[in-house]
């Protein structure tokens, strides 16, 4: 272990003290005087199942009927009013399609006043709802696209349920290199820089290997934070992108289920009240069908099986909600269906999260803990096997003081030990094992100040330490949003930072075909790969139902652990060390006359990296080597189009995407060591090399395709109901190449039209 | 404004032309912008590989002065996973004299793969350059030239006691190799006597090589070979003491072999496989990849001492 340089240490424990300090001052009751602003706030819910209603308008009026505060709930359905005069205010909480809530409250010094509410749903549609709370800052925050079930719901999936994978997948920024595998990148990251949260737990690779789905199916998906950049320093520990999923509870009022069945899957959900309107618990659970259903339908082996299951216990109170989750996914399959090489990969996690607040202090308390698995290994076709996993325990500690005049203050400290496990098994090549632990705290602390009702500015400020590295480093980001008019109308964003990760994941790059990855520690004690962040970007509600927005941004790279090249057919774990570079803009149109909703998507992106030709081993000659790697996706268009009608929804979605870059091959030979005269020309097979040209040069052809589907629910009785859909993806049966093993020479093609029909019933 | 002034209203007829109109604009436009993309978005193929004039074929072997055989491994580039045959002539010249020899094709199977080395009978001098040329048509495609080491290695070794010790490196062959500039290969050779049931078969060799353990001295290389590992393998159940004894040995002496590299033998002993495996690194073919170096080994006896004396 390097010695830990004072310098750095003494900062550290300058900035862990000061994180506690801030928590010792805040947390304690404060004496009351006469004039001591009073405080409300709680979670506003939905009467029907308990369900967070988040984007909630909470106004507080003085007696003249003058705003005195307005705000928005946030993802758990929190609002909180702080730096109240005392004296008597009317409250009204209102949400879109709920029958608004309305109360009058006396405040007194320095009272903390809880008001948690269940709004009831209202038949008609709430025209005079004024909408004044602005909604939470979040909402178009640069780099985010906040994603509701409606979204997901919105988008063409073969079903049963739609699946928050279909919908990320079709996002400008967000590359795929095939429709197997389970991969993304974003915004010129890979899929290791990735953090992907599920109510706080970490999961590694929760996308199936057919990638229209993953371990979120939409309707059990309360909200989905997806960064592609600029994130705060709540979330540290990788450098490309933040999925954030809340999961919803079960209705904490009534039992209800469904089952249902399609080509791709089966489903069944139920979920019910453990005490009534207090606690609930929800179990969903899915299984793939396609291995049995594809040889029938597509007259072609369709190797893959895959199965989720999520369950989760809700309790809520007026002043604290409090979850457990616990997730399987499980995965395998062959990704080239003619050959043997099989593949599997599965997470496992458990953890809890509490949400709460008590009467004495201003703070909201999140405090998560649990543990998540992720294993992954694929059998060669010689029988041979690399095996990889990694194992986490967490637990973390966020705290939110509210702060005058709307803002507020957030700190938290976060603890993870981590274990990496590796086995490599390569034909004539030997085991190679490695395990690494590793314990990581991630102290951070962020602000949100807003002047005016215009300008909101976010700065935060972490630093990860790893006890066996001894390298702590700040890590600075800001973001940044401007209301020109003070309204949602207009918003320009911006966001940048720096970012830090001490995990890298290594993947066989040159086969696009492959999807084990392996995690290890960063190589590199000294410099752990950091990226720094720059985002830009402008909203614009042109119409009631026209939005346009456009986003650029730049990321900048340094230190990535990039896989050596070698000719040698072997995975390979020795690591160099590439600088990159990615930018690109976003542009997003979103048309919503009811009853049809229609969105235009269309991303520019490019990303190359350079290392010196020493470092990377490359052989073309120059010192130093620039390349775009295989996900280099430049131009990506989506269209999707969905038409609600009273009988029947009917969605489509088109999406082109250029070519990614491949190496080409020159020829292949194999290589006899006549170094140390080990092998001769009589009796020894030698080395099999591929022969590479210029890394990356040539480009895959392009990738389009167009699903769509008919969606209608019938209703067979007040507690049962069913939900038909049909559909075709990839209707026009595009020939998309998935990868060509470039050893082998074998082509293997996206998945073909597939046409489906699924079923679904639901009952109370 | 008087209602004569005013613009007339659009009738149904010219509203639907310019309706028709509009649409019309739009579907040229869908139409020019679907046929962008189906010109440069339809085209399904991959090309994987792209052949290269510069690189055709890939040599490996060694020009041996002390065998009478010499055989080179040609391996065409492009042909490799079809494993058709190189279709070529492979001619070995001596550049001092201008003698030429034509080598002979031969296919190696190992499994479903087929390798093709050229060989011929015949003998190699020392110090002396030769060029390996693979021609189709007289044309020369790809070239080896190498030179031979002018004379075989100065070898100086202990011996090899039995029964092993148990304690680590006590096990020791200790070689001191000189009159060489470059070494390229050390193996140690053990004459095994299968079980004898009736007939007495005849020893069975096994080969270690112990290049690995080459060391480079001021004026000398220095080769420390821990023999327990190859005597452990050779049958390691046979004996109570960790490795083969001398019941296992047909003969009481080891054969080891010093060769000794040419002039141009890359300096790669302590050099990773993938380092190695690069294509322009370690080679000294033109036209194509690969290895073709001039040796010079020498042979001698390792006596095995043993407490009783077969």
């Amino acid at each position: 272990m390097e010695p830990v340089p004072k310098s750095k240490m003494s900062r550290f424990l300058f900035f862990i003290a000061g994180i506690l300090l801030c928590s010792l001052i805040a947390a304690g009751p404060a004496p009351t005087f006469a004039q001591d602003p009073a405080a409300v706030r709680g979670f506003v819910r939905s009467a029907d199942g308990g369900q967070s209603l988040q984007g909630a308008n909470v106004i507080l009026r003085d007696t003249t009927g003058n705003v005195q505060s307005a705000v928005a709930t946030n993802a758990d359905g929190l609002y909180q009013i702080s730096e109240i005069p005392p004296g008597r205010y009317r409250l009204s909480i209102s949400f879109v399609g709920y029958t608004p809530h309305r109360d009058t409250l006396q405040l007194a010094p320095g009272e903390q006043r809880t008001v948690s509410i269940s709004l009831s749903a209202s038949a008609q549609q709430l025209d005079d709802v004024t909408i004044e709370g602005r909604r939470p800052v979040k909402e178009s925050e640069a780099g985010l696209r906040q994603i509701r079930s409606a979204d997901i719901e919105s988008i063409p999936s073969a079903g049963p349920g739609s699946d928050l994978s279909t919908y990320l997948r079709g996002l400008p920024g967000v590359t795929t290199t095939g429709d197997r595998g389970g991969r993304l990148y974003v915004r010129g990251g890979t899929p290791s820089q990735n953090k992907v949260l599920v109510e706080g737990m970490p999961l590694h690779k929760p996308f199936h290997i057919i990638g229209l789905y993953s371990a979120f199916p939409g309707d059990l998906v309360s909200t989905a934070d997806f960064y592609g950049g600029g994130f705060g320093a709540e979330y540290m520990g990788r450098l490309s992108s933040v999925l954030d999923v809340q999961l919803r509870p079960g209705n904490v009022n009534e039992f209800k289920g469904s089952v249902g069945a399609g080509p791709f899957l089966a489903l069944a959900r139920f979920e019910g009240p453990i005490s009534r309107g207090g606690s609930s618990f929800l179990v969903n659970v899915r299984h793939s069908l396609i291995e049995h259903s594809g040889p029938t339908l597509l007259n072609q082996q369709t190797p893959y099986k895959f199965y989720d299951l999520t369950a989760k216990y809700h309790s809520q109170g007026e002043s604290s909600q409090c979850s457990l989750v616990g997730m399987r996914t499980y995965d395998r399959g062959r990704l080239d269906p003619n050959r043997t090489a099989s593949f599997r990969w599965n997470n496992t996690a458990f953890g809890g999260e509490c949400l709460l607040f008590g009467d004495t202090s201003a703070q909201v308390l999140d405090a998560s803990f649990g543990t998540s698995h992720f294993g992954n290994a694929v059998r060669s076709v010689d029988g041979t096997t690399r095996d990889a996993s990694a194992w986490r325990f967490y637990t973390n500690l966020d705290l939110t003081q509210p702060l005058p005049n709307g803002n507020s203050l957030q700190w938290g400290f976060h603890l993870r030990a981590d274990q990496y496990r590796l086995s490599l098994d390569e034909p004539f090549l030997g085991i190679t094992s490695e395990d690494y632990f590793r314990i990581t705290t991630s102290p951070y602390i962020e602000a949100s100040l807003t002047w005016n009702d215009r300008v909101t500015l976010t700065p935060s400020l972490g630093t990860q330490f790893q006890f066996s590295r001894g390298l702590p480093m700040l890590e600075p980001r800001l973001r940044l949003s401007y209301r020109p008019r003070g309204s949602e109308r207009m918003k320009l964003t911006a966001a940048g930072g720096l970012y830090r990760q001490l995990v890298t994941g290594v993947s066989d790059e040159r086969d696009a075909g492959s999807t084990f990855q392996a995690l290890l520690p960063s190589p590199f004690t000294d410099h752990p790969p950091q990226a720094a962040h720059a985002l830009l970007g402008w909203n614009q509600q042109i119409q009631s139902s026209l939005r346009v927005s456009v986003e650029g941004w730049y990321k900048k790279l340094w230190d990535l652990a990039v896989p050596r090249w070698t000719p040698i057919v072997r995975f390979n774990t020795t690591l160099s060390r590439a600088d990159g570079q990615a930018f690109g803009a976003d542009l997003s149109i979103q048309y919503e006359p009811d009853p049809l909703r229609l969105d235009l998507t269309y991303g520019y992106g490019q990303t190359t990296y350079q290392a010196s030709e020493d470092d990377l081993g490359g052989w073309t000659g120059d010192p130093l080597i620039e390349y775009s790697p295989p996900y280099d996706l430049r131009h990506k268009i989506g269209v999707s189009a969905s038409l609600d009608l009273s009988w029947v929804t009917a969605s489509a979605r088109w999406q082109y995407n250029s070519g990614l870059p491949f190496t080409q091959v020159y020829g292949y030979d194999s290589m006899l060591e006549v170094r140390g005269l080990r092998e001769h020309p009589f009796g020894s097979v030698g080395t099999p090399r591929a022969l590479f040209d210029r890394p990356y040069q040539a480009r895959l052809p392009a990738y389009h395709r167009l699903d769509a589907s008919l969606k209608r629910t019938f209703t067979l009785s007040p507690l049962l109901g069913m939900t038909v859909e049909m559909g075709a993806i990839n209707a026009y049966d595009r020939r998309n190449v998935f990868y060509v093993d470039i050893f082998t020479q074998d082509r293997v093609d996206q998945l073909p039209v597939i046409p489906y029909l699924s079923l679904q019933i639901n009952f109370e | 404004m008087t209602e004569e002034e005013l613009p007339p209203f659009p009738s149904t007829c010219s509203t639907i032309a310019m309706v028709s109109t509009q649409m019309r604009s739009s579907i040229r436009s869908l139409l020019f912008l679907a046929g962008l993309l189906f010109t440069f978005g339809c085209d399904p193929t991959v090309d994987v590989v792209r052949p290269s004039d510069q690189y055709q074929y890939s040599l490996f072997g060694t020009l041996n002065v002390a065998a009478d055989t010499q055989v080179i491994r040609v391996d065409p580039h492009l042909d490799s996973l079809e494993n058709r045959s190189p279709d070529v002539t492979v001619v070995l010249e001596n550049l001092e004299t201008g003698r030429e020899v034509t080598l002979r094709d031969s296919v190696l199977t190992i499994g479903d793969d087929r390798f093709y080395n050229y060989w011929a009978p015949t003998s190699i001098a020392p110090g002396t350059t030769y060029r390996v040329t693979v021609q189709r048509e007289n044309e020369p495609l790809t070239t080896a030239t190498a030179t031979t080491p002018s004379a075989p290695p100065e070898v100086d070794a202990g011996s090899i006691s039995l029964p092993c010790v148990d304690r680590e490196s006590g096990n020791i062959l200790y070689v001191e190799v000189r009159g060489v500039e470059h070494l390229a290969g050390v193996t140690l050779s053990y004459a095994i006597q299968p079980p004898t049931n009736g007939s007495t078969p005849p020893p069975v060799s096994y080969t270690f090589n112990h290049s690995g353990e080459i060391e480079r001295g001021d004026e000398n290389f220095v080769i420390r070979i821990d023999y327990q590992p190859d005597l452990v393998s050779i049958n390691p159940e046979s004996s109570e003491h960790g490795c083969a004894d001398s019941t296992d040995l047909a003969h009481s002496y080891a054969e080891l072999v010093v060769a000794a590299g040419g002039p141009d033998w890359p300096t790669w002993l302590h050099v990773s496989l993938n380092e190695i495996a690069r294509p322009d690194a370690f080679s000294n073919v033109t036209g194509g990849h690969g290895y073709v170096g001039g040796i010079y080994p020498d042979t001698i006896r390792v006596p095995i001492r043993t407490p009783i004396a077969r």
